[in-house]
């Protein structure tokens, strides 16, 4: 407030008569200067308060008229039009009832060369009133300072959170995406499983049956020769067809192929049945039906691990505690991409028991995937790829490495990041859902995931995950 | 006479073994050998032609480690001693760019989808060799009985006029 002495302005009034009789008084409400306009009068306040009251601004979306300054008794109004001669900067209303001195200029003018000590008194009063608006205005600019610098950190702490909101959605879209595989691969697995059990049965039913067959016709040991009979690379069987045929050129060569494939000493037992063919066909069939069912109770085996690698694979959301069995999860994971690993040379470092952590087993999965899908995009076809599980004081180490092209130095904590990517897309069947994810998925388990480059070249990812409780 | 092979190429030994079983009764006019990569048909390949052999057609998986099978069918084509072999793709993993690849630059002509139908296969196989045949120098009656593709005859029957006059 403008620090003008009582005292000062009494005897300003009572030095001059015209003074005296240039007191105004308004109403409550009443407005003495209207912004804009051009104004000759300078007003001091006697009694009362007023207030400053600007106009809309065009700048804000709900423009409304906004109040400046309270003054009251000893403060001037009209003081920068009087002064400058320059438009009113605000609207003065009378909030209470006021009682004002006006001086317009011809009195002021007169004042001023007839009294000198009114002109040494306004100067003084001018001055405190320049000074005190003064003060005001650098406070109201540190005001105005603090207040961006607080707008700016509630800005970025707005920023977090939407960033937060977003991985949040991410994960709730990736935990439906996930409930939804797992829902999907449950049925198909639970839909597998019944042909599959009636495949198994029915294939040992079809063993007895045949070997009771062959025991009739006396073949029953080429029939067992065939179900135990071991795989032979192409090259070995190019050779036993070569010495077939040798031994025995008369032979066509479907015949000579077929004897080959039995054991040495059924297949010169079968050369000396020659030109017998329907004796040859008899010890042939039974061997050969051996081999088939070998083939089938191969095949069936292999269909039968891989269901329960897809059962397991997509255990659809459960609670986070639930005991987990880590080296299950990771080899489930390998052999359900193992049509593309396949091309790589796959070494696997896991012990044989490992304490158990709890987790979500399809989450981890995911991770498991991610990983690998990663290894085999940054390494070219042929090259390594390396899974090593270890076990520490409280944790369990998992270390995927390869032999590609390694992560930028710069990168190696980035790719964690929403949407950082240096790669297109690959197409697994969107089950490789991004780092970002498998990181957030990691410390919900309580565990911690990094990217080294290794020394001989290519990446390494670590997972370190809780053993007992997360 | 010099021997037209059939060449069948997989990783998996279950899908050779099977080849195998099903075509079984071309073996005896058309031998057949089994690779397991491309890099063992190759040095397959090379071996029946120092012996004076052809192979009429190859039967390839697509998904193999090592090169891939459309990529091996694409080198065959650009090789002329390796061209005028039939080339199939028996796969149930190559995608469609792969596939437009393998047709436009590995002249494929034939496109068999895993699981196959054994009746599928052999028709398959027949209209290759015929067109093997037809397409060479190869005296074509011997094998039409085997075929039964009525364009041998035909072909027999112009060779035969040709060799008259």
């Amino acid at each position: 407030m403008e620090r003008v002495s009582i005292s000062v302005i009494r005897s300003i009034i009572d030095k001059s008569l015209e003074l005296s009789e240039s007191i105004q008084n308004f109403e409550a409400g009443q407005t003495i200067l209207i912004e804009g306009k051009a104004n000759h009068t300078l007003f001091l306040i006697l009694e009362g308060e007023v207030g400053l009251r600007k106009n809309e601004t065009d700048a804000s979306e709900d423009p409304k008229p906004f109040w400046i300054e309270r003054l009251s008794e000893g403060a001037f109004l009209g003081l920068n039009s009087f002064w400058t001669r320059q438009p009113v900067l605000a609207n003065s209303i009378a909030i209470t009832p006021a009682r004002c001195l006006a001086i317009d200029r011809p009195s002021f003018d007169n004042l001023l060369e007839r009294n000198p000590e009114f002109g040494k008194d306004m100067y003084s009063l001018l001055a405190d009133s320049l000074s005190s608006r003064y003060r005001r205005m650098v406070g109201m600019r540190v005001e105005l300072q603090e207040m961006g610098a607080a707008l700016t950190e509630e800005r970025n702490r707005l920023k977090q959170t939407l960033d937060e909101l977003e991985n949040t959605q991410e994960q709730m879209l990736n935990r439906e995406r996930l409930a939804t595989l797992g829902e999907l691969l449950g049925g198909i697995a639970h839909e597998i499983t019944n042909p599959l059990a009636s495949l198994l049965s029915n294939a040992s039913t079809l063993e007895e049956l045949a070997r009771s067959l062959c025991e009739h016709s006396g073949v029953e040991q080429h029939f067992d020769a065939g179900l135990a009979s071991r795989f032979l690379s192409n090259h070995e069987k190019r050779l036993r067809l070569e010495s077939v045929s040798e031994q025995a050129p008369e032979l066509p060569r479907s015949l000579a192929r077929r004897v080959s494939l039995m054991p040495e000493g059924l297949r010169l037992d079968a050369l000396k049945l020659y030109p017998n063919i329907d004796a040859m066909t008899r010890v042939l069939e039974a061997f050969e039906l051996g081999t088939c069912l070998r083939t089938e109770a191969i095949s069936s085996s292999r269909i039968e691990k891989l269901v329960g690698s897809l059962r397991r694979f997509g255990r659809p959301y459960e609670s986070v505690n639930l005991p987990l069995n880590l080296a299950e999860g990771i080899k489930d994971t390998i052999s359900i991409l193992e049509n593309r690993l396949k091309r790589y040379e796959l070494s696997l470092d896991i012990p044989q028991s490992l304490p158990q952590a709890l987790g979500n087993e399809g989450e981890l999965n995911q991770i498991w995937t991610n990983l690998l899908v990663n290894a085999m995009d940054a390494t070219p076809e042929g090259g390594k790829i390396h899974i090593g599980v270890s076990v520490r004081e409280s944790t369990i180490e998992t270390r995927i490495e390869d032999s590609g092209s390694g992560i930028e130095t710069g990168f190696l904590e980035r790719i964690f990041e929403t949407n950082f990517t240096t790669k297109k897309r690959g197409g697994s069947f969107g089950l490789g859902l991004g780092l970002s994810i498998s990181k957030q998925i990691v410390e919900s388990h309580g565990g911690t995931i990094r990217a080294e480059n290794r020394a001989g070249g290519g990446a390494r990812l670590v997972v370190t995950l809780p053993i007992g409780k997360p | 006479m010099n021997r037209i092979y059939i060449i069948c190429i997989d990783d998996e030994p279950e899908i050779l073994e099977a080849l195998q079983r099903d075509l079984s009764d071309f073996e005896d006019l058309f031998p057949i050998e089994f690779a397991s990569s491309a890099a063992e048909a190759k040095s397959l390949i090379d071996s029946i032609h120092e012996s004076g052999d052809y192979i009429g057609l190859a039967i390839c998986d697509h998904m193999m480690p090592g090169q891939l099978g459309v990529d091996f069918l694409i080198e065959l084509n650009a090789d002329p001693r390796t061209a005028p072999i039939r080339k199939t793709l028996i796969t149930g993993q190559a995608g469609l760019d792969a596939t437009i690849e393998a047709v436009n630059q590995a002249s494929l002509k034939h496109y068999l989808a895993k699981p196959w139908k054994r009746s599928e296969l052999l028709d398959m196989v027949r209209n290759e060799l015929a067109e093997f045949i037809l397409s060479s120098s190869i005296e074509p009656l011997s094998y039409y009985a085997l075929l039964k593709d009525e364009r041998l005859l035909t072909a027999a029957c112009d060779r035969g006029k040709i060799m008259d006059s």
